[in-house]
């Protein structure tokens, strides 16, 4: 045949066309299947050519996305239509029924557009039926067996989804718990150009803002401040929020007792006062109605209560106890960031005008902060930048909670797929039952009614079980991710999640009991009586349905497979990030000494702890450091000097971070020396001046090509307004070693540049030492944090007002800082494991049902000579026909998902990863097979004198 | 009851939109489907896209409506046999006259209602 338009074939893989074009039609002709017989017959060739000449043609103007984007379009179309057209047979079914003389058949066909008559004789039918919901219970619990599976698979699949529900309707989609919420702003720096893509405000920008920006109606400056609490039982840190004036009109709130904060409480020398939390008032102070007056000891200062937060005030960030002030901004300076700015528009200004001002605004920088010339705000590529809120807070998560409520979207849809198949059965097996029934003189409606109860009860009872698994997944939910998700305190049971699952549970049991029914016609309940029903063509039909639903399934398994496979690959590629320090058996304890101390009395301090510590038995080593490695502490950093290279005018300085800790600390942590002498206890006393710089700042700031002898022995200094004005008063550091890089923030994070001043360099004024952390490591067998009990008596005995607020072994650190991902990768993984078990259930179902159906077709063939292996490759192939469909539309639909996963995988590991697109697709067919192997066996092992001797 | 069978062209108005737009496609000569859906998209700018089952169960719905029909084996034009044509019947034509002058009417009154204000 000559090669051309008339020579293709429709319908079938053309081999003219592109890969992408045909994987797509080969879908759509698969999914056309949901459309009755008549109408594929009538047009669904046609169809099928209409379809692959328009994706060939979006494929050569846009690539393969356009045709997944198509595709998918199509598919939906396809959906509607096929619900109509089905919807059609069931009232016709049901019209037939209602007794004899009613033309509803004919009334259909002749008025497509006169809908509303049929809902209503629907509804009265519903009304009918809807008193046989007993009958329906009875009819269930006849056989549990078939009741537990479809009820619990029903409640596993809607508990999963109205757990992620709860959880992303709390978190993204609630607005914020204030008055006009969506007006609360969030203002940020970006300094790209200097490495410091995010900055909040300074004090600087505070002033400059509270002066000249009327975008906003009121404008507040945030902090969160540690104080020490004494006074009460034991002493113990909180978080206090250090707020300026005008926070309350920005949130929208007041005390619900006693009264806000004032400007007067933030100016110098003003008398110590806060507002506490309601929370706080309950639990810490006993509820006591006259706390207005009364006072607290924080940092050792006493601090008078002047009012209490309304119950309804909920912190974005939980963790805060009560309000105190910021105290004075100072106007001058720009340079101190660390404080967030967080604004309430003002009226009638968009958010969009918003960002044309604040932009206008920072030209004005260079004219109120002199030190600051245009130039370098131009080559650090300064801009400001207006968010609302709660974006602001949610927009780390976000991704992760959509694509986790995608996911058990996916497995829902999956389990009901499944239970919709055992339905498929039981209609079957029921056949017979009905058929006499209906030939007795009972109305086909209320047949179709005792369908749709027994459905309805199913999605009703697997509804409840799925709002207790719910509120279990929650529960677990909550306790494992509750730090890293903001908005935790706002996770609860809403109206809004209450109607979400009643819609949820009884959808899902409609569209089941909808179903079977539509797999009726008029003529049929003679034939089954006539021929018995074995051979009927019917039973194609039903094999084609559920082969539909079945290709559905693995087609969302697949894609849960890849997801979860990306995420194990991002995971695994972390494990084998190396952290710069050796976990193993390493105790780290957080103490607190607060603002009590002065740095020389509290570096004595934390020493002698770790002195004591030292002298434990099976402790090798203890030291002190102000950050631990992924814990939180302080880090002191930004831009410093070289004495040998002054920074020219025109360029940027660089940018290194400090910490402080003592001598036995790279020891401790093992922690490599690479360059240079190793810190001693003769540095402590600050007459050496050294510093001990790692690696990436080594190679960023003292690059060979500049530096032939190396970092070791260069001046450096964080003091750069001295510079100018007094040059000898400058504080230099001399270089005096250089170690290996440490991660400090995450395991994910790029090498950033990091610096050790000896604990006790005090009177250089550079770390602060409120907070530190003493790592202890063990030789001894068995967990360091066996010795966590005898490290807290070693502090109270030292000072039994200084707090430990945090003991942790540095495995558990490390873990946790991988916690996120790793409940990422057990909800997508359970996920996948679920949707891969039903998958192949159902696959096993359809190739079990499809041997029943042919026994005596076997049976004839195997009699006329054909081997077994002949008769088990004929049931394999039809299997492997819908497995490889499942595959390749779960294949196109995980290439269209990439995009989103690519936001949550470690940077090495690639969205498209090929091992995981290799081995997804054959984990995928190998279950397939293990599915089909069974019934494919019992084929094989047809009798063929006893199938032709039973029917 | 023959009014139920066949509902009168008034009472088939207004027409769904896609219905519309197949029919004014086929007011300019038979067309097989591919056709339609192009000559609409075409028309529409793309604004009305027509894909493949709701195209196809239109034409199934206008032809029980009696307001297409089928061209038979022997009117079929030779350049495109794989391919089904259409063409309005006397009752189509009817139709979309009638819808096109609903729209019309609906177009003067907003146009006057329109015309003191600007």
């Amino acid at each position: 045949m000559p090669r051309g338009p008339v020579g293709r074939r429709p319908g079938s893989l053309v081999a003219s066309r592109p890969l992408p074009v045909a994987l797509a039609a080969t879908c759509y002709a698969t999914a056309m299947r949901a459309l009755p017989g008549r109408f594929r017959r009538a047009y669904g060739r046609e169809m099928l050519l209409d379809l692959e000449d328009r994706l060939e043609a979006m494929w050569m103007r846009s690539g393969t996305g356009a045709v997944v984007v198509s595709l998918a379009a199509s598919l939906a179309d396809l959906a509607l239509r096929a619900g109509r057209e089905r919807g059609r047979q069931l009232v016709h079914f049901l019209g037939v029924g209602g007794g004899p003389g009613r033309a509803g058949a004919a009334r259909l066909h002749g008025r497509p557009g006169g809908a509303s008559g049929y809902s209503l004789e629907l509804g009265e039918r519903a009304m009918n039926g809807s008193r046989s919901l007993g009958l329906a219970v009875r009819s269930l619990l006849r056989r549990p067996g078939f009741a537990a599976v479809t009820v619990l698979t029903m409640g596993v699949g809607l508990g999963s989804v109205i757990a992620i529900f709860t959880v992303v309707h709390a978190v993204l989609i609630q607005p914020l718990p204030y008055p006009d919420s969506d007006r609360i702003v969030n203002l940020e720096h970006h300094a790209p150009g200097i490495d410091l893509p995010n900055l909040n405000n300074s004090p600087g920008t505070l002033s400059m803002y509270l002066e000249s920006a009327d975008f906003v109606s009121a404008l507040a400056g945030v902090t969160t401040v540690q104080r020490v609490l004494t006074g009460l039982d034991l002493p113990q840190r909180i978080d206090v929020l250090g707020v300026t004036d005008q926070f309350f009109e920005v949130m929208g709130t007041v005390p619900a007792v006693g009264r806000p904060l004032l400007p007067s409480d933030n100016v110098d020398g003003a008398a110590p006062v806060i507002v506490v939390a309601h929370d706080f008032w309950t639990t810490g102070l006993g509820a006591n109605p006259d706390v207005v007056g009364s006072r607290l000891e924080l940092d050792g200062v006493s601090t008078e209560i002047v009012g209490v937060l309304p119950e309804a005030f909920v912190f974005v960030q939980p963790g805060p106890v009560g309000l105190v002030p910021y105290g004075p901004l100072d106007p001058q300076n720009f340079g101190t960031f660390g404080t967030n700015g967080v604004g309430r528009l003002a009226e009638g200004v968009t958010l969009e005008q918003a960002r044309v001002r604040i932009d206008a605004l920072q030209a004005r920088i260079p004219e109120l902060f002199p030190d600051i010339d245009a130039a370098f705000l131009e080559s650090a590529g300064w801009s400001a930048s207006i968010t609302p809120l709660k974006e602001d807070l949610v927009d780390d998560v976000a991704t992760t909670l959509w694509l986790v409520l995608g996911t058990v979207g996916f497995v829902l849809v999956i389990a009901w797929a499944n239970v919709a198949n055992l339905f498929l059965v039981r209609a079957e097996s029921r056949q017979k039952e009905i058929a006499v029934r209906v030939a007795l003189g009972a109305g086909r409606a209320r047949v179709a009614a005792s369908f749709l109860n027994e459905a309805l009860v199913v999605g009703v009872v697997g509804g409840l079980i799925g709002a207790l698994v719910s509120q279990a997944g929650v529960g677990a939910l909550m306790s494992a991710a509750a730090d890293s998700l903001p908005r935790s305190a706002e996770v609860a049971l809403t109206p809004t999640v209450l109607a979400f699952t009643v819609l949820v549970s009884l959808g899902s049991g409609l569209l089941l009991g909808l179903l079977p029914l539509t797999r009726f016609r008029s003529g049929a309940t003679a034939g089954v009586l006539r021929d018995g029903y074995r051979g009927s063509t019917d039973g194609r039909g039903r094999v084609r349905l559920r082969s539909v639903l079945v290709m559905g399934q693995l087609a969302m398994a697949m894609v849960l497979v890849v997801g979860s496979g990306l995420m194990f690959r991002s995971l695994a590629a972390l494990r084998q990030v190396d952290p710069g320090f050796t976990p193993d058996g390493v105790l780290a304890m957080e103490v607190s000494v607060g603002e009590a101390m002065s740095i020389p009395e509290a570096a004595t301090f934390y020493a002698g702890v770790a002195e004591r510590a030292r002298a434990m038995p099976g402790v090798a080593e203890a030291a002190v450091v102000t950050q631990a490695p992924l814990m939180s502490g302080t880090m002191n950093g930004g831009s410093f000097h070289i004495r040998s290279r002054p920074t020219e005018d025109d360029e940027l300085p660089a940018v290194g971070y400090y910490r402080a800790a003592s001598p036995e600390y790279f020891r401790t942590m093992g922690i490599p020396l690479l360059e240079g002498r190793t810190m001693t206890s003769a540095d402590l006393d600050g007459s050496t001046r050294s510093i001990w710089i790692d690696r990436s700042f080594a190679d960023t700031h003292f690059p060979s090509s500049e530096f032939p002898d190396g970092a070791v022995g260069e001046l450096i200094t964080w003091d750069g307004q001295l510079l100018d004005d007094e040059p000898d008063a400058v504080p230099w550091v001399e270089v005096a070693g250089v170690v290996g890089d440490t991660r400090y923030i995450s395991i994910q994070e790029d090498e950033t540049a990091n610096a050790y001043f000896p604990l006790r360099t005090g009177a250089l004024g550079y770390p602060a030492l409120t907070t530190a952390t003493v790592v202890v490591k063990t030789d001894g067998p068995g967990s360091p944090a066996a010795y966590a009990d005898e490290l807290r008596e070693i502090v109270a005995a030292a000072n039994g007002s200084v707090p430990v607020t945090r003991i942790q072994t540095m495995q558990e650190a490390m873990r946790q800082a991988l916690a996120g991902d790793s409940i990422t990768l057990v909800i997508l993984g359970i996920a996948a494991g679920m949707a891969l078990f039903l998958g192949a259930v159902g696959l096993y179902g359809v190739i079990s049902y499809v041997v029943s159906q042919r026994t005596r077709e076997i049976g004839v063939r195997m009699a006329l000579g054909a081997h077994r292996d002949q008769v088990s490759a004929m049931v394999l192939r039809q299997g492997a026909a819908v497995a490889a469909a499942g595959v390749a539309l779960g294949l196109l639909g995980a290439f269209g998902l990439t995009r989103i996963m690519r936001a949550i995988l470690y940077e090495s590991v690639s969205a498209t990863d090929p091992v995981t697109f290799v081995l997804a697709p054959m984990l995928l067919l190998a279950v397939s097979a293990l599915a089909m192997w069974v019934p494919a066996r019992r084929a094989a092992r047809v009798d063929p004198m006893r199938s032709l001797r039973d029917d | 009851m023959s009014s139920s069978h066949e509902p009168t062209a008034d009472e088939l108005l207004p027409l769904k939109t896609s219905w519309f737009h197949i029919l004014l496609a086929l007011s300019e000569g038979a067309l097989h489907g591919f056709g339609i859906r192009e000559s609409v998209e075409a028309r529409t700018g793309g604004k009305v896209k027509l894909y493949p089952a709701n195209l196809y169960g239109s034409i199934q719905d206008l032809t029980e409506l009696g307001l297409l029909d089928a061209l038979s084996d022997d009117e079929q034009p030779d350049d495109d046999r794989r391919r089904q044509y259409y063409r309005l019947t006397r009752r189509g034509r009817e139709v979309l006259t009638l819808e096109a002058d609903r729209l019309q009417q609906l177009v003067d009154a907003a146009r006057a209602g329109r015309a003191p204000a600007g």
